[in-house]
Order: C-alpha cells, then structure tokens, then sequence
C-alpha cells in the first residue's frame, strides 16, 4: 500500500556491482538521511516534550490568541484559544508516535507465525490462515477501527491493540510469500534432511530470512497508523481532548480556517513530513532487502 | 469454471466469519446487552417491560450461536432491526444513505482511473527516464498526504481564497421543489472537492500497479512482434498491452472498496455529505450502537460481494485464470 516507486533493477545503485562498492551510508542518498533526521527530530522532540522549555500546549494565554507565523513570542503561532502551536505539535508527536512505534511490532509478531506457517505447511493450513486473513481485510480499517474503539473504549491501550491487529493482513501476505520462496531453497531441505523439527526449521531457517524484507513494512505501517490516529482525533473518536493529538489540533483549526489557517497546516505540515519521512526510509530499505520484487 | 469454484469455497466461510465477528461487536461493549441497546435511554432502561420486550426480540435467554443465526437470517432478507435511538427501521435508514456514498465512491474511482491511467501508461513507456521519476516523485507526495490534509487544503484554496465551490454540503438529485436541471448541477458542484479528495489520494496506488505490469508486459515477445510488423505506439499500447494489464487493475479496484469505504467516512464528516460514514460517525456520537454494527455489517459484506463480482469477471475476461486454477 505505501511502498511506491518499484525500481526496475537498472535503477538501483545499491545493487548492481559497480567497481567501488560504497558503504552502505553513501549509498541510500541524501533524502534518506534528511528523512532520518527528520523523524529522529520529531520522535525525539515528542518523547521529551515536556521537558522541553515549550508553552503550556493545554491551557493557552487569550491574551496572546491568532498569533500569526513566526511572531515574537510564537515561533509557529497560536491558535483560537491562545495556545502554542509549535508546543502543541511536539507534545501531539509524542501521543501519535508512541502508537505508531509500539503496534507495527505486535502485527509483526502475529505476521510472522501466521505467515511462516501458511508458507511452510501450506495445504490446509495456509486455508486456514488465508480465510482468517481475508476477514479481516473486508472489515474496511477505519470503520472496523472506529468501531471497535467505540465499543471497546479508546484508551492508548485499545488503540494499541486494534491498530495491530489491523496490521497483520499484510504482514502475513508478505512473511508467507517470503516462506513459500525459502520453504523450496536448499539450506531448508538439508536441515529437513537432518531431521530437524518443524519448529526449528521456521525458527532457526526461515525466520532469519523471512523477517528482513518485512522491517520495511513495519516502518510503512507506522506512517499508515499516523494516519488512521490523526482520522479518530479528527473525527472526535480518538484519545479524548485536552490531550493535544495532531488530528484534533487539525480539526479546531479547520473551525477557524478562514481566520487563521496556519493552525490547521502546520500540524498538518508536521503529519505531512512525518509520513512522507516514513514512506522514504522503508521504501529505501524495501530496495535494500528485496531481492526480487515481483514475489511479494 | 473450476476457479470460480474455488473462489466461492474460499468466501463462504469468510462470509460467516465476517458476519459472526459483526455479530459479536456488541457483546464488546461493557455491561449489559440490554442497556447498550438502549443507549442513555434512562426510563426505557428501568422499565422492566421495555427490558423484557428487546431481550424478547434480541432472544437474549438464547445462546449466542442460536442468536446469530436468527440474526444472519434477518440481515439475508434484509431486516436490520430498528434504531432504539431514532426509531426508525435500520435497513431504510441505510438505504437512505448509500446512494450519496455510492456516487461519491463511482466519481473518484471514475476521476482516480483518469488521472492513473494516462500517467501510468506514460511512466511505462519512459520507464527511469525524468518524466517516470517525476510521476513517481508526484505520487510519493499524494501517498503523504492524508486525505484529511488535503480535504482542508482543498477547501482553504477554492472555498476560502477563490471562493469559487462551496465548502460543504449536500443537494439531493430528486426533491419535490426543485425540477432536475437545477439540482444536477448544484448537487455535482458539491460533490467537485470530495470527489477530488477521494480520487486522488486513489491514483499512487493505481498508478504503480499499472506501471510495473506494463513494463513488463512492454517486454512480452508480443509487444516486439506488433513493433516488428511497424504498428504505432498508441495501437500496441491501447489494443496490445493495456489488455493484460487491465486485468490487474481490475482485482486492485476491487480490494480498494475497503479504502474507498473508509476514505468515506472522513470526507462525509469533513464536506457534510449524508452517505454512510457520515451516519456512522453520527451513530457513534448519539451511542447508537445497533446502527453501528449494522453499518460495519453492510461496509465489510460490501468488500465480499464487490470481490466476488470481480472474481466472476476476471474469470469470464482471462481465459488464463481458469486453465491456471485446474492445474493446482
């Protein structure tokens, strides 16, 4: 879904055996890097936010309310109640990316056992897996999402939960394709040959393996849940307010949109370069691990 | 037709599972059923008769297998129940609502394969060369852009500054004041922002895969052999290559639904546009939990059949696919 440009073999430097073989570094290219710093900056920025000398991002100053871009005493602004624009998108990073950070790793894990087992037992078992996958998938994710959290309550927890299970469609379809690949190679017959067990064959041979090319994928599921959490905070389905969430501070500013738009673009801005940043750093490592894409 | 036959072997259960795990969304909810049901109904939820008369209807004293199945059973011939909150009957509810949705996912599918198609064919033909970079740049940027973003982007361009859309709501096709030649137009020009929201965020992903299968199908011993014989490049490409291509198409058509529906209900909510997302979000503000679980019901068998469908027409466009099918 996220990953974008499928670079013909031709295209990517990395691979084709130039003479000088650059370290790995040089070879990713300038925006990758820029990319890293950028959610380097802002995870950081989010995670440490409160001890930061920034505004009160809850309780603004009406005096100091439609501050405008790069005033005196607002670097980014103030919105309709005085508070910090700038304090309230470093304290709204930490919320949204905390999140983002923690659920790719639980569909990660389910992903995997599900997708290595269907891989290598294939037959009714890849049935099994596959029918319960595609369940899911009807369930379009932000109604199923907006749903579930409406029954279940949208604590950061719940959230957790629901966004990881959500995510494991696609890390199943990904971990069993990459089984399937491995399950005919070599190594894997000369441990069955050796009588290894079931167990030791996915874990010892295909996990290695499997689990490289699906690290791009968790970095493209960490923008997707960015997104979906900006949907719930905008949509007033999210953590509940005073919180400050990039989508909730997106939606007050739409309200006020003719009047003072930058407090709507600029924690639109921050979500922007956030997952454009993601999409960047997993695509780059996509080309890095994927050894043939057309079997994904 | 034995991959058809495969095909529905494969949905009949994710049908039950799909309804099943509809089903029991709302025994998720804390508490007692019956109080959910009646929401912040307060009188309706001490009156003893009220209680006895939904656990009657619900079949609460049944156990849950028996209740989902007399549930399934409604839900086929299209009974939803009613609302406790509106009081209305949900299926007329939802029917209400799913043309608005309706149109508004046909013209951004229609607008995103317009934009998609022309640019991917493009991208193929200059594979690697800058105008393929600057497409894949282009859409690297929409695929960023969250569709709330844009929505207010959109609407801060051309409802604030030029002031030439309006920057939400809705016109009905058929009201009882107004002749059709006066609501058409009033009713596309405020479908024009969503449409465009919805559509877009649509084209990366459209464009990428149409991409990479014309490439290589631009390389298939047919494509040389139509060049050989001197046909121009718009022939092969349109009658040659687009063929197979499409067929791929078609299946990612199908599994956008999903995002389509989604994309819903943020637009809906953003422009004021009465479909379905737009409902599910105000159920959700008024606790109308029944209505809730019939919406995400309606999305998620929505998915199955529009699968289904496209399922019956790749295998009655590609002969391929059932030759492909009797060999496993």
């Amino acid at each position: 879904m996220a990953e974008m440009t499928t670079s013909t073999p031709t295209t990517s430097p990395a691979v084709n055996g130039s003479a000088v073989i650059k370290p790995w570094w040089s070879q990713m290219g300038v925006l990758f890097w820029l990319s890293v710093a950028w959610v380097v900056f802002i995870s950081v920025g989010g995670f440490i936010a409160g001890l930061l000398p920034l505004e009160d991002p809850i309780n603004g100053d009406l005096d100091k309310i439609y501050r405008p871009m790069f005033s005196d005493d607002a670097l980014l602004g103030t919105d309709s109640n005085g508070r910090d624009l700038l304090s309230r998108v470093m304290h709204g990073a930490g919320v949204s990316l905390k999140l983002a950070y923690i659920a790719p790793f639980f569909s990660l894990f389910f992903g995997l056992c599900l997708g290595i087992s269907a891989g290598y037992f294939r037959g009714r078992v890849d049935t099994i897996i596959s029918i319960f996958i595609d369940s899911i998938l009807a369930f379009p994710n932000i109604v199923a999402i907006i749903a579930l959290l409406f029954y279940l309550g949208a604590t950061p927890l719940n959230m957790i939960l629901v966004f990881s299970f959500f995510g494991i469609p696609l890390d199943t379809r990904v971990a069993r394709a990459n089984a399937i690949m491995f399950a005919e190679r070599d190594f894997v017959m000369a441990a069955r040959a050796q009588g290894a067990s079931h167990l030791r064959i996915m874990f010892r041979e295909l996990l290695p393996n499997v689990v490289v090319p699906l690290l791009s994928l968790v970095i493209f599921h960490m923008a997707i849940i960015i997104v979906i959490d900006g949907v719930l905070s905008f949509l007033g389905v999210g953590i509940p307010p005073p919180t400050p969430t990039w989508g909730k501070m997106i939606a007050d500013g739409f309200e006020d949109i003719s009047r003072e738009p930058q407090a709507a673009f600029v924690p639109s801005a921050a979500m922007f370069l956030t997952i454009l940043s993601m999409n960047m750093i997993g695509d780059r490592l996509r080309q890095l691990t994927d050894v043939k894409a057309s079997s994904v | 037709m034995a991959y058809l036959r495969q095909r529905l072997f494969h949905l009949i259960p994710v049908f039950f599972l799909v309804t099943f795990a509809s089903f029991m969304l709302i025994n998720l909810l804390p508490g007692d059923v019956v109080d959910a049901i009646l929401g912040d109904d307060v009188d309706a939820a001490a009156d003893l008769e009220a209680r006895a008369e939904i656990e009657k209807e619900y079949g609460l004293d049944k156990p849950v297998i028996i209740r989902y199945f007399v549930w399934l059973g409604d839900l086929v011939q299209g009974e939803m129940g009613r609302s406790y909150i509106t009081g209305k009957k949900i299926s007329d509810m939802l029917w209400d609502r799913i043309p608005v949705s309706f149109q508004l996912m046909a013209m951004s599918l229609t607008l995103a394969l317009l934009i998609a198609i022309p640019l991917g064919l493009l991208s193929a033909l200059k594979a690697n060369q800058p105008t393929d970079r600057l497409i894949s740049a282009g859409a690297f940027g929409v695929l960023a852009t969250p569709p709330y973003v844009s929505a207010i982007l959109f609407i801060y361009i051309f409802a604030v500054i030029l002031q030439v859309l309006p920057a939400a709501g809705h016109v009905p096709l058929f009201n009882a004041y107004q002749p059709l030649s006066e609501t058409i137009p009033a009713n596309l020009q405020r479908f024009i922002l969503p449409t465009l929201v919805i559509g877009l965020a649509e084209v990366p992903i459209f464009l990428r895969v149409l991409r990479v299968d014309m490439i290589t199908t631009l390389q298939e011993d047919f494509i040389a052999l139509a060049k050989a014989k001197g046909m121009s490049t718009s022939y092969i490409l349109f009658r040659h290559a687009m063929r197979p291509a499409s067929f791929t198409l078609i299946t990612v058509i199908g599994l956008q639904v999903g995002r389509l529906i989604s994309g819903l209900v943020i637009i809906e909510s953003i422009f004021a546009l009465p479909g379905m997302g737009k409902f599910l979000i105000d159920s959700i503000d008024r606790r109308d939990v029944l209505v809730v679980q019939a919406i995400v019901t309606f999305s998620a068998l929505a998915y199955v059949f529009v699968n289904l469908a496209v399922d019956v027409l790749y295998a009655v466009l590609d002969p391929r696919v059932n030759r492909r099918a009797q060999e496993h």
